[in-house]
């Protein structure tokens, strides 16, 4: 008996790296931080980390702790977190970008023996391309090495077919994550334009610090605990977390009108079609209002029938990836 | 576009009520993916656009004769001047083809009088260069020349994982290379490499095609030239376009003597020696620059060569694409002095021509789309990023 559909959608992301798999009818999803965090080592070190019970690893002379753990050992020993991606793409100036990103993938999805998997890769920025097959290559070859049978997939298109079944995946799929906005209009599936805009949660934290003396990552935890869009802000951090959404939300948009305007390769759309909103950055209470606000402050080229949040705008994706590699 | 190239018109709602009565999504997808007949190569079908009747034209289309309606929305507009290729008298087309010749041929490498020294290890043959047209003559009919040895350099970066240029990351800049050579040769991304050290390889043969400039135009004062993958020989140096100069000694010594050879061998003048930022386009937008390798502090001196960033990029000012708010943040305010004297020229011409620029600029475009349509280069970049699967 086939109980498990022998395929795993990965997605890739500047954050988080998640995985998703099928088994009969259900959707299962694991995920770690995209991240590690290297001190010295040293006896009591080790110890503290023995008795936290946080997994870890020797090496080189250094503990390493990766993923989920390494936020809670970085707070512990007041160490800094390091990320193997900047912008969706691997940090080129992050010299274990290579090595962590791939027992990352691993310790997630393991070993492949010929499975077939789906990851996400961000879509250039609007009008432009920056190098990125040479991140696509570098994780073909990681899961290659693995023993997967990996193909990319562009993450606003996993949005589209992680959650736009009911329209045949025609729409717009739109993933607000920690280092890009990644959108995708989609036409019978067929993905008919893609772009990315480099401000996402990353851009919000960044920004927020530098105006208010905080530490970026004091932000990003206020913003992921208590931040909600309602109009009126007591709290400083709150107000200016609201400006810096509101020019992410405004530049999503405003690219989003230009590639309409100027792409002269787009199907004629006869119906309106749905816009969904998915990512980390788009989990804050009011967002899908504030968005819906901002996109129909000026008339827009296409007609949307409805903006709406993913299912499960963490997971959609990793989703849509499975989907994808399930359906190859 | 029509929905032509994906379904035709008919078959459209048939596909759709078929696709909505499958209730496995997986399965849905599938059968939409098939029906529309995306995977694995969605874009040429995506985004290039022929006549419904298309067929009938292909002797014509392939000799490059026939105007393929572009998707350009402003109607057609004749302008009656000649190409405005750039100036012969000026230092880049001038100056004289230097003097170099091969010394030894042995079974890995090859040296050259001027102390070149090509690896050829990860040598690999693609598809054997076939006759490109140079264009020139008349703007609404240009003459045409088939031509078969390259005609210039187009230098990349391969903005590959670089790690700090210090002895204790020897090994690791060694295994990075390795990996980078694998992965180019696999593609055919280049005609040569020159890796952290300095260190030239070849990974595709001059007389063969690179896949190194997607959509991609120049000129010289006897030609224009469209889709540079034929026309243009590939020279990656293994770095990345970014803030500081990141070229080592090394590599722009290396830079430097490739060049004079190859410059030497097919008779190639300064002028046509430039970076992918100033040739690459974006047809979709018609915009510049749709990639940015060396869009900046490319060497040129240096390398033995005049500034070319001072030469007017053949895209602006004889196909009218233009810049946009992404290339000037590239280039941190500063566009490139021959940009802004070829925009200086567009107007000119457009006054002699007694039309407004935007109904002159429109005229340069749909020559563009005309030669490209006839040379079969996508219409549209945005998917290529994925595209060499
Ligand atoms: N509850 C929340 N409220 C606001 N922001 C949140 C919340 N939870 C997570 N985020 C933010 O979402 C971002 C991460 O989202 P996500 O996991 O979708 O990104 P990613 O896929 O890793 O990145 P990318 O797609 O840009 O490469 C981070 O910036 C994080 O701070
Ligand atoms: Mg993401």
């Amino acid at each position: 008996m086939r109980t498990n559909d022998t395929a795993l959608g990965l997605d890739v992301g500047t954050s988080r790296i998640v995985k998703a798999e099928r088994s009969g009818e259900e959707y299962k999803y694991s995920s770690e931080l995209n991240a590690f965090v290297t001190i010295p080592y040293s006896k009591i070190t080790a110890g503290v980390l023995e008795r936290e019970g946080i997994p870890h690893s020797v090496e080189n002379g250094e503990i390493v702790v990766q993923g989920n753990e390494s936020e809670k050992f970085a707070d512990l020993m007041n160490a800094e977190i390091r990320r193997t991606m900047t912008s969706g793409v691997l940090d080129a100036k992050e010299p274990e970008s290579l090595t962590q990103i791939g027992r990352l993938i691993e310790s997630l999805v393991g070993k492949g023996k010929g499975a077939k998997l789906c990851f996400t890769v961000p879509a250039a920025p609007l009008g432009h391309e920056k190098n990125l097959t040479y991140h696509e290559a570098t994780l073909k070859q990681v899961l290659g090495d693995l023993g997967f049978q990996a193909k990319a997939i562009n993450e606003g298109q996993a949005v589209v077919y992680g959650e736009l079944e009911s329209t045949n995946f025609t729409g717009i799929g739109i993933s607000c994550g920690g280092g890009l906005c990644n959108v995708c209009v989609s036409y019978l599936s067929v993905p008919v334009m893609s772009f990315s805009v480099p401000k996402a949660g990353d851009y919000i934290d960044h920004s927020a610090a530098s105006i208010t003396g905080e530490r970026a990552n004091r932000i990003r935890i206020e913003k992921e605990q208590s931040f909600h869009f309602n109009g009126h802000y007591a709290d400083k951090v709150h107000q200016v977390i609201n400006v810096y959404y509101d020019d992410m939300i405004r530049t999503l948009v405003t690219g989003l009108r230009e590639a309409f305007a100027n792409s002269r390769n787009l199907p004629k759309m006869n119906r309106p079609v749905p816009v969904v909103l998915s990512g980390g950055t788009a989990l804050p209470k009011g967002f899908r209002d504030r968005f819906e606000t901002i996109l129909r402050e000026q008339t827009f080229p296409v007609q949307i029938s409805e903006i709406r949040m993913a299912a499960n705008p963490l997971h959609s994706t990793a989703k849509g990836a499975l989907i994808a590699a399930l359906s190859d | 576009m029509r929905l032509s190239g994906l379904i035709t018109g008919d078959r459209k709602p048939l596909v759709e009520w078929r696709a909505s009565h499958i209730s496995d999504p997986v399965e849905r997808l599938r059968y939409l993916r098939a029906a529309t007949d995306h995977a694995p190569r969605p874009k040429r079908r995506l985004l290039v656009r022929l006549p419904r009747n298309w067929r009938a034209y292909t002797p014509l289309i392939l000799l490059g004769l026939v105007f393929v309606p572009g998707p350009s929305t402003s109607g057609s507009v004749t302008v009656d001047r000649p190409l405005p290729l750039p100036q012969r008298d000026a230092h880049p087309w001038t100056a004289a083809v230097p003097n170099v010749w091969l010394v030894e041929k042995a079974a890995l490498y090859e040296t050259y009088s001027n102390g070149l020294r090509i690896e050829t290890q990860y040598t690999a043959g693609h598809r054997p260069r076939k006759p490109f047209p140079g264009y020139s003559g008349n703007l609404d009919r240009p003459a045409v020349r088939w031509l078969s040895e390259p005609r210039g350099i187009v230098f990349h970066t391969t903005e590959s994982l670089i790690v700090p240029f210090e002895p204790g990351r020897t090994r690791e800049m060694l295994r990075l290379g390795r990996g980078l050579l694998d992965y180019v040769k696999s593609i055919h991304a280049y005609h040569f490499l020159i890796d952290r050290f300095g260190r030239v390889f070849r990974v595709v043969p001059e007389s063969d095609v690179a896949n190194h400039a997607g959509p991609s135009v120049w000129a010289d004062p006897e030609n224009a030239y469209v889709g540079l993958n034929e026309s243009f020989l590939g020279v990656a140096v293994e770095t990345q376009t970014g803030e500081e100069q990141t070229a080592s000694s090394g590599q722009i010594h290396s830079l430097r003597i490739l060049t004079e050879m190859l410059r030497a061998k097919y008779k190639i003048p300064m002028g046509n020696c430039v970076t992918h930022a100033q040739v690459s386009v974006n047809p979709g937008f018609m915009k510049i620059a749709y990639h940015t390798d060396w869009a900046n502090r490319f060497p040129y001196l240096e390398v033995g060569l005049t500034d070319n960033y001072a030469l007017a990029p053949a895209s602006v000012a004889v196909f009218g694409f233009e810049y946009d708010q992404v290339f000037l943040q590239v280039m941190s305010g500063e566009p490139w002095k021959g940009l802004l004297r070829a925009r200086e020229q567009v107007r000119q011409q457009a006054a002699a021509a007694g039309v407004s620029v935007v109904r002159y600029k429109s005229a340069l475009e749909q020559r563009y789309r005309k030669l490209a349509a006839a040379l079969a280069i996508p219409a549209a970049t945005g998917e290529k990023a994925h595209a060499n699967e």
